[in-house]
């Protein structure tokens, strides 16, 4: 019975592990759909020029993360209350798990889509995709390291609290 | 569709709350910086609320009604209009943003005008009963009038009337006024059942990639402008093919100052000049001039 119960306080901590560290890579495959989202957006923009809303519905099919909150923009959009920008910044606000400096570079390309020729929306989306890959870049190395740390060290705590107990 | 349901709130909501009777006579809604919104009629003129809309309104306005994709629209606000699905047109009053010598886009946006655009089953059976009163057979007809006098209307129903008669039409449609195809590909209006319509396509190329892959019977354009449209006419009528065009113009007079118009009579390319008023509402037929009077009206203008 007691190796019962520390065999179940190792497993429950190590879940606790991956619970408190899933944010991290969260935010890889989140940062993953948006870039490659983004890179959809360009032709539905530039060559086919469709409509945002649109576009983005387009280009949004197979990325199950970003759901949530094109679903909320598409409402946001059908509801013809708000310009784009709010629109958007309201879809994204909606989600607690997108990560402050992933919210800025987006919500930073939600103000001037829309708003100008196909020639410089095409610019303005490249540029946040560059930004993107450069916070994926970092999330990958440093968040995927803390996420690594968060995991050991939690497992780490239930272990030794196992055999303190036992 | 009517043109409000693109609107926003607080104007969309007082636009649903118009009479019926209201809305059945309501040809226009204006919004103007700085005013309020006005609403205008055949013969009536009325503000839709007291308050004034302001330069930020107006833009926001602007972006819903383009469905925040100005760069979907920049060709048509290059012409100072954007169309609305249902072929409701709305223009555009603003500083315009010139490149390279042509007008790029519009800013500073000072003034929009819905017009809203309405189908009239049956007013193209009256055009073709003045036309065989006149004793015009040929399908090939110009419809003049000034604006706001129903030649898109009638241009609809004539199109309608003949593709359900077995004519293979083909509709130019470069301001997606005639179809209201708005989009979705599927048209607002009834066009008969053997309609093709080439959506925002310019006329002289619409014409040409009409008669080159469309086989049409019958091609129909709406309001004839710079040279190249009239070229287009030139054309399809000496392809074998029957063409229905509206043009501005408030009379003969008028439309005759036009050296485009001047050769497509000399030459026989139309068969009809139909001349409409707004005199007992919009669409009242106010003459009707067959081919054999064109050398007449030629002489009366100075046949060049």
């Amino acid at each position: 019975m007691k190796w019962f119960g520390a065999v179940l306080a190792i497993l429950s901590t190590i879940s606790v592990a991956h619970y408190l560290a899933r944010p991290y890579r969260f935010r890889i495959s989140a940062l993953e759909q948006w870039i490659r989202l983004l890179e959809q957006l360009v032709p539905a923009i530039g060559w086919k020029k469709l409509p945002l809303q649109e576009a983005f519905s387009e280009a949004s099919r197979g990325y199950p993360l970003l759901t949530p909150v094109l679903r909320k923009l598409n409402q946001l959009l059908n509801s013809r209350e708000m310009d784009f920008f709010a629109a958007f910044s309201g879809a994204l606000r909606e989600e607690s798990w997108i990560w402050d400096e992933d919210r800025r570079i987006l919500e930073e390309l939600g103000r001037v889509l829309g708003r100008s020729s196909s020639v410089y929306q095409e610019d303005h989306i490249k540029g946040a995709i560059s930004e993107l890959q450069r916070v994926l870049q970092e999330a990958r190395g440093r968040g995927l390291k803390q996420a690594r740390l968060v995991e050991s060290l939690t497992s780490a705590a239930g272990i030794a609290l196992v055999i303190l107990l036992l | 569709m009517e043109p409000w349901q693109f609107l926003p709130n607080p104007w969309r909501r007082q636009l649903e709350g118009l009479s019926i009777s209201l809305v059945r006579s309501l040809e226009e809604v204006r919004f103007r910086v700085g005013r309020p919104v006005y609403l205008y009629g055949q013969d009536w003129t009325k503000p839709l609320s007291s308050e004034a809309v302001d330069s930020k309104e107006m833009e926001r306005v602007l972006s819903i009604l383009v469905e925040h994709s100005l760069y979907a629209r920049v060709d048509q606000l290059s012409q100072g209009f954007i169309t609305l699905p249902g072929g409701h047109r709305v223009g555009i009053a603003g500083q315009a943003v010139m490149d390279h010598g042509r007008v790029h886009t519009v800013r500073n946006i000072g003034g929009l005008n819905i017009r809203f655009a309405r189908a009239v089953i049956g007013i193209g059976d009256q055009v073709l009963a003045a036309l065989s009163q006149a004793g015009c057979s040929g399908r090939s007809l110009l419809i003049v009038s000034a604006p706001r006098c129903g030649k898109t209307t009638v241009l609809r129903d004539l199109v309608r009337i003949m593709s359900n008669q077995g004519q293979r039409t083909v509709i130019i449609d470069e301001r997606s006024e005639i179809a209201g195809l708005g989009g979705s590909g599927i048209p607002t209006y009834d066009l008969g059942l053997h309609t093709d319509v080439l959506d925002g396509w310019p006329k002289p190329e619409g014409l040409a990639i009409a008669l080159r892959t469309l086989g049409p019977d019958l091609v129909a354009v709406d309001e004839l402008g710079p040279s190249a449209d009239y070229r287009g006419i030139f054309k399809a009528r000496f392809s074998g093919v029957d063409v229905m065009a509206t043009v501005h113009a408030e009379n003969i007079r008028e439309m005759m100052a036009r050296r485009e118009i001047f050769k497509l009579m000399k030459h026989q390319a139309l068969d009809a000049v139909v001349l409409l008023s707004r005199r007992n509402g919009p669409a009242t037929i106010e003459g009707v001039y067959g081919s054999e009077e064109f050398p007449q009206i030629l002489d009366g203008f100075g046949n060049r």
